[in-house]
């Protein structure tokens, strides 16, 4: 396999940033081709790349099909793009696929959408500090002012023990890659072309990467496919359902963590299956993968964190090896962030349960990937947003699912199996509503080079 | 105590060809015909909805093409999947909606409405390969199951809900489920008993036992024969012209867009395919070979839901038509297409490569069974390719995966039987 090449590829696609708490994320619409080019040509030392620590702050950039045709792509290397990508999110086929229908609908988006303007361009910046966030995007957007509109500008929100806004830990599962990542274990370890275009993915073929013979040969190659979703919260809406479940109150803490899949602190329910451990061992945060719960007794089937990495669980393979090996090529590198204020600043499900507010709130995410439809849609369209999932009959994931659904098995229950019999959660609500989204392209440093040299 | 459908499910397949000048019409009306059938809230049509003997039919376009080795003219597919005889099929149609029939066979070369069930059954052709998923169950059944497994399930949670469901325990769950349905009246079909596939192995032991015995005989010339098909085999598979994929990447996003837009619209989808045979007897013998034995499999061993280690498919077959230059693949599927293919790939990459490394366009075959499928991001684009578009389709239970099916079988079949504390345990975890 060929060593992977650090300093070529952008830092974001390898590395989360953990240690740069605070980050903001441009959309721009490129009114000028040629100086947006300039000005990227002048800054793209700036840019950071894998091979170097980011230290107080980070900057990296990615594009969206229009963005890239605008800035003079060869249409040979164009049309290489895959199909998703070139379509978009928003398509009326898509969002039938991924659930982005009723009040999740494009239609209705904060931006992506039909309704509001073409984005071209992404900028995430990230900060070790507030004022350093503000320093940066104060810069980069005044520079960009004059040859840019800038369409949105979004915040995010850390939050205490990296949670997320229901209440629970959040991004503890990732893949690792070959080369990349030496805590690796076997069975979370993929290979390069699952994040990477133009290397060798998971089934020993070349990820097709777009390129040309002219000025962008090998252009795709070590660029992914950046997925954005701005996905709205409804915590009141949630501890407000499982409130008015008829069970005593540690136990709602306990329904929300067999709809989760983990406790709040993250300790997965496979593990600890009656009560939440005091302190969770991060090395043992994912060390479990279902092959010793095939009903789904301590890990529901139907839960959110078992039907997005199913691990081990059986899907109609004989054995473990080999269900590993299939999940495996449906993975993604999660990059998201939360939004807003938080319910209650512990996030303690009690209090959040009597709280009372509208602020909106929520999650940006985001995902990289090499094949959109065999990995970020595949995700949302085979295991989330499929009351099917594994044999179930209309249970669709409990946090994600578009509810009640309009066609077909209505997808609100979820089930919980226990013995003797199960137990079976019904009418659940929609908690997460779609407020925007958009695929991007974040090319390598060699690949924006291309683009600054170009000048047809 | 009644027998369930104790036969199995025939494969209707009628080819006709179109008048050239009609095909855009009868497009235009199957499309309609479709969206009929697929508006909300659902309109009953007679020629569909009324038959209670048909699980999945379509009605679907074969454009007029030109290929490597012949051009063919626009034909209409029909499939249907049956519980009854073709003939008495074909009986029903007629009776029920006769009139979509000659709106639909108008546009049909040759077409008599006077003699429209001779007209259909003339134009029926066998097809090699028919996978079942749920073996020996009639469309009524597979109804009639879900309805129980509705009722059971409405009741375990209304005593869930109501706290009551403790007192049925010391009574015994299964007994207490089976008195409450009695006492509800209804005739619910847990009495029927379902007729199992035979076992495989008596078959796989009889063969074994006629190959030992015939071995010392036969060694020498099937060894000569499989050498010598071995060695054309190879050298056929080393002159095979790789596909030339159109470099015109808009035009294969485009079509892919196209065959598309009614696909995955819910529970399960349609996938129509068309491919031509590689030219020669070679190729032509092979690839029968592989469908009977495929088909042999799937009778006797792949017959309990699963083919290989996929349990998505409803029903399934290959084709072979216009005088056996094209292959057609036709099947009813759970799920989602990129979930079909990667089980394609990761689950029966041996089988799809050993059928279609015999028709042109497919990736690199070695040794008939190795590689081919194994090439994800070929085989999907060639897949895609060779997909058409289905302009009607019709299931009869669209709610229901396979595994929904089999699932709803197997509480209806516990209901007769005699069980343990695991297997009541195992029995109780299906609802």
């Amino acid at each position: 396999m060929q060593p992977i090449d650090f300093p070529n590829i952008q830092s974001l696609v390898l590395y989360a940033y953990k240690d740069l708490h605070h980050a903001t994320y441009l959309m721009l619409h490129i009114e000028h081709p040629d100086l947006f080019k300039q000005w990227l040509c002048d800054n793209i030392e700036n840019i950071t790349t894998s091979n170097v620590q980011a230290e107080s702050t980070a900057l990296n950039i990615a594009f969206t099909a229009p963005g890239l045709d605008k800035l003079n792509l060869s249409q040979h290397a164009y049309q290489r793009f895959s199909r998703e990508f070139k379509e978009g999110i928003a398509t009326e086929k898509r969002s039938q696929l991924l659930g982005d229908e009723d009040s999740n609908s494009p239609e209705n988006w904060n931006w992506g959408g039909p309704t509001t303007p073409d984005i071209d361009v992404l900028l995430l910046c990230y900060a070790d500090s507030e004022s350093a966030l503000e320093t940066l995007v104060a810069h980069i957007t005044s520079e960009l002012e004059a040859y840019t509109t800038q369409l949105q500008q979004l915040n995010t929100q850390a939050l205490s023990d990296r949670k997320e806004h229901f209440g629970f830990k959040d991004g503890l599962s990732q893949p690792k890659i070959t080369g990349v990542h030496t805590d690796a274990t076997e069975n979370d370890t993929l290979a390069p072309g699952e994040f990477l275009l133009g290397r060798e993915s998971g089934y020993g073929t070349t990820t097709p990467f777009p390129h040309d013979n002219n000025n962008f040969k090998h252009f795709g190659k070590d660029g992914s496919y950046l997925v954005f979703r701005q996905l709205e919260q409804d915590v009141k809406g949630f501890w407000h359902y499982l409130d008015q479940q008829n069970v005593e109150e540690d136990n709602k803490v306990y329904l929300a963590t067999k709809m989760v899949g983990r406790w709040p602190n993250g300790a997965p329910i496979s593990l600890f299956p009656t009560k939440e451990p005091d302190h969770l061992n991060p090395s043992i945060a994912n060390d479990f993968n279902y092959s010793d719960d095939p009903q789904g007794n301590h890990c529901p089937m139907a839960s959110h964190i078992r039907r997005t990495n199913p691990r081990a669980t059986d899907l109609g393979l004989s054995n473990k090896k080999d269900n590993i090996a299939s999940v495996n090529h449906h993975r993604i590198m999660r990059r998201g962030r939360p939004y807003g204020k938080p319910l209650h600043k512990n996030l303690s499900p009690t209090a959040m349960m009597k709280a009372d507010d509208t602020e909106p709130r929520g999650l940006h995410f985001l995902c990289f990937n090499a094949d959109l439809a065999r990995q970020f849609e595949f995700i949302q369209q085979t295991w989330v947003n499929n009351e099917k999932f594994n044999g179930l009959y209309n249970d669709l994931d409990p946090l994600l699912g578009t509810r009640p659904k309009e066609h077909g098995p209505s997808g609100d229950d979820f089930t919980l199996p226990q013995n003797p019999i199960r137990r079976k959660l019904k009418n659940i609500p929609q908690f997460v509503t779609t407020k925007g989204g958009a695929y991007f392209f974040m090319p390598s440093m060699s690949a924006l080079k291309q683009l600054t040299n170009n000048n047809q | 105590m009644t027998l369930s459908f104790p036969r199995r499910h025939v494969a209707v397949s009628i080819v006709c060809p179109i008048i050239p000048a009609n095909v855009i019409p009868l497009i235009k009306y199957l499309e309609a015909l479709n969206q009929t059938l697929h508006s909300r809230p659902t309109l009953e049509h007679p020629l569909f909805h009324n038959i209670k003997t048909h699980h999945f039919c379509r009605w679907t376009v074969l454009p007029a093409s030109t290929g490597r080795h012949g051009t063919y003219p626009a034909q209409l597919l029909f499939e249907s999947n049956i519980d009854t005889s073709l003939d008495q099929y074909l009986e029903l149609l007629v009776q029920q909606d006769r009139e979509t029939l000659t709106a639909i066979y108008q546009h049909c070369e040759g077409f008599e409405a006077a003699s429209i069930k001779r007209y259909l059954s003339e134009r029926n052709i066998i097809a090699p390969v028919h996978f079942r998923g749920a073996h020996y169950h009639s469309q009524q059944q597979i109804q009639d199951d879900q309805a129980l497994y509705k009722e059971l399930e409405s009741f375990i949670n209304e005593k869930h809900i109501n706290g009551s469901l403790i007192n049925y325990f010391d009574l015994g769950l299964k007994e207490q489920l089976s008195k409450n349905l009695k006492a509800k009246g209804t005739n619910w079909p847990f009495s029927t008993v379902q007729k199992q596939p035979k076992p495989y192995w008596p078959t796989l032991l009889g063969g074994i036992a006629l190959l030992l015995a015939l071995l010392p005989f036969l060694a020498l010339p099937l060894g000569m024969f499989f050498g010598a098909w071995y060695i054309a085999l190879r050298k056929h598979e080393k002159a095979d012209i790789p596909e030339i994929h159109n470099n015109d990447m808009a035009a294969r996003h485009s079509h892919i867009r196209h065959v598309t837009q009614e696909e995955q619209q819910a529970v399960q989808s349609p996938m129509t395919s068309i491919v031509e045979i590689k030219p020669g007897r070679f190729r032509l013998i092979t690839l029968n070979v592989v469908l009977w034995a495929i088909n042999l499999l799937a009778d006797i061993f792949y017959n309990k839901g699963k083919l290989g280690s996929i349990n998505t498919i409803h029903f399934a077959r290959w084709l072979i038509i216009d005088n056996n230059k094209r292959l057609v693949f036709l099947s009813n599927y759970d799920g989602s297409w990129e979930n079909y293919l990667g089980d394609f790939i990761d689950r029966a990459a041996m089988g799809l490569t050993a059928v279609w490394s015999n028709a042109e366009g497919f990736p690199a075959a070695k040794r008939l069974l190795l590689q081919g499928a194994k090439n994800d991001i070929e085989f999907k684009a060639y897949a895609r390719k060779s997909q058409l578009k289905t302009h009607c389709w019709y299931s009869a239970y669209p709610e229901l995966t396979l595994q929904n099916v089999l699932n709803n079988s197997h509480i209806r079949q516990g209901f007769n039987r005699p069980m343990n504390e695991k297997q009541l345990s195992k029995w109780l975890a299906r609802f």
